[in-house]
């Protein structure tokens, strides 16, 4: 048996509790009254209807890499923040430095706490800023809402970390934003969890950008983790999502690979007509739009020719191929390989070239 | 400083214009109006540079310079 507590839909059943010391609760509803909701003496829930909460469920958290475990740019080595850039560091987070360049690093976390990121200051440093942008896509529902910023923190120089929310101008386009609010979290050297509300006003459904930011961090260190932006006044636990979604959560914005392979025996491709020898590059997921392209080590590249001898070239981007591609949804770009007048119907081998040192293509469509 | 980058795909067409070069990097730069690195660059243009041309000796007008804005930064 359990304590009932009802709330019947007739004058003698309207509100009822019947007691007892099974230490278990039951709270039930309409005519009958009809069991809607168990809590057993262990604390464990269970619902017999459905249950509406505004951020309970998968993908509460607008943040993307949260937990700063996708490192696709630097693989968790250290990475120089250098004044007046505005480079990215871990996945779908850019920085800033202002007085002096400091060092920014993916680093282990402790506990179940797989992973932070974490600033070292350096001396006549005045500032450090960290920020992640939210695609208007994944924000525009926030547009009138209340929503909770939680996230863990640690400095073990400063007692002060500030946010700043602000949204667009134009959607998705930050040369010109609105400030919704800025604040600030007193802090210590212990990785704490703290969290904020901010009402979004109605007209930010442009986009949302979260900024972090510290003064002069001339020594020590300054940790970010575990950040979550929600729906709702309350901050409830991190939302852990697979690494493969995150991961291509991120892709969406960043992605890298490796053009050729190092050796005669290559990557190649099938090639008939024409001069020029042409190499697709299909992304792992959509981008958000058409992306910037930087390709490392142009020069290291080889190309043969059937018949032919092996031969320096130089790859360059070809075209965007923006639209639906034969796979629905997928766009892709071409890189220009090399121009070979011997003729058509050869096949092209495509290697490394004469160092170690892979070429790659960092395609990214970020904010 | 950027550079036009053209290329010429099939020996029959012409070149066409794929991208402008960020030369400090050598990122190329697709002319996609949401595209961040392309807002900076119409942005550049804004403030009365021209880029290099595609080819040796080539010529970039002011026209050119003002289309490309319009479309790369349509709310100005």
């Amino acid at each position: 048996m359990s304590t009932v507590i009802s709330a019947g839909t007739t004058t003698n059943t309207a509100y009822n509790v019947n007691a007892d010391t099974s230490g278990s609760l039951v709270l039930a509803t309409g005519s009958g009254p009809t069991t809607a909701v168990t809590i057993d003496s262990s604390q464990n829930t269970t619902l017999a209807g459905s249950l509406n909460a505004p951020n309970t469920f998968g993908f509460k958290n607008r943040i993307i890499n949260g937990a700063m475990m996708i490192d696709q740019r630097n693989s968790g080595a250290a990475q120089t923040i250098t004044t007046g850039t505005f480079p990215y560091t871990v996945d779908r987070w850019f920085a800033s430095a202002a007085g002096a360049n400091v060092t920014g690093q993916r680093v282990a976390g402790s506990g179940n706490n797989q992973n932070n990121y974490q600033f070292t200051g350096a001396a006549s440093n005045t500032a450090i800023s960290f920020t992640q942008r939210i695609e208007s896509n994944n924000c525009y529902d926030l547009a009138g809402q209340t929503v909770t910023l939680s996230l863990n923190l640690a400095n073990s120089l400063l007692t002060s970390v500030s946010y700043s929310i602000a949204y667009p101008t134009t959607t998705d386009n930050y040369a010109g934003a609105t400030i919704i609010t800025t604040g600030t979290f007193t802090v210590n050297s212990t990785l704490t969890n703290y969290s904020v509300q901010i009402a979004i006003p109605a007209a930010a459904t442009t986009g949302l950008q979260i900024s972090l930011s510290v003064g002069s961090q001339t020594t020590g260190t300054w940790t970010i983790g575990k950040v979550q932006l929600e729906k709702g006044s309350t901050a409830t636990s991190f939302d852990y999502r697979p690494y493969g979604t995150e991961l291509q959560l991120c892709q969406r914005y960043f992605y890298t690979c490796c053009l050729f392979n190092y050796g005669t025996n290559g990557y190649y491709q099938g090639y008939y007509g024409g001069s020029n020898a042409l190499w697709n590059i299909r992304y792992p997921v959509q981008m958000r739009t058409t992306p910037t392209a930087t390709i490392s080590q142009p020069t290291q590249v080889q190309y043969y020719s059937q018949g032919g001898v092996w031969t320096n070239t130089t790859i360059q981007l070809a075209s965007y191929n923006t639209g639906p591609n034969y796979n629905a949804g997928m766009t892709d770009l071409t890189v220009y390989v090399a121009s070979d007048s011997s003729g058509g119907g050869k096949l092209i081998y495509l290697t490394g070239g004469a160092t170690t040192t892979l070429p790659t293509i960092a395609i990214s469509s970020e904010l | 400083m950027y550079k036009i980058h053209a290329i010429k795909m099939f020996d029959a067409l012409p070149a066409t214009e794929v991208a402008v070069i960020r030369l400090v990097d050598g990122a190329f730069i697709p002319f996609d109006p949401a595209n961040t690195d392309a807002q900076q660059f119409a942005k550049w243009l804004q403030e009365g540079n021209l880029p290099e041309p595609a080819e040796e000796g080539g010529t970039v007008t002011q026209e050119w310079a003002t289309e490309t804005i319009a479309k790369l930064l349509p709310n100005g």
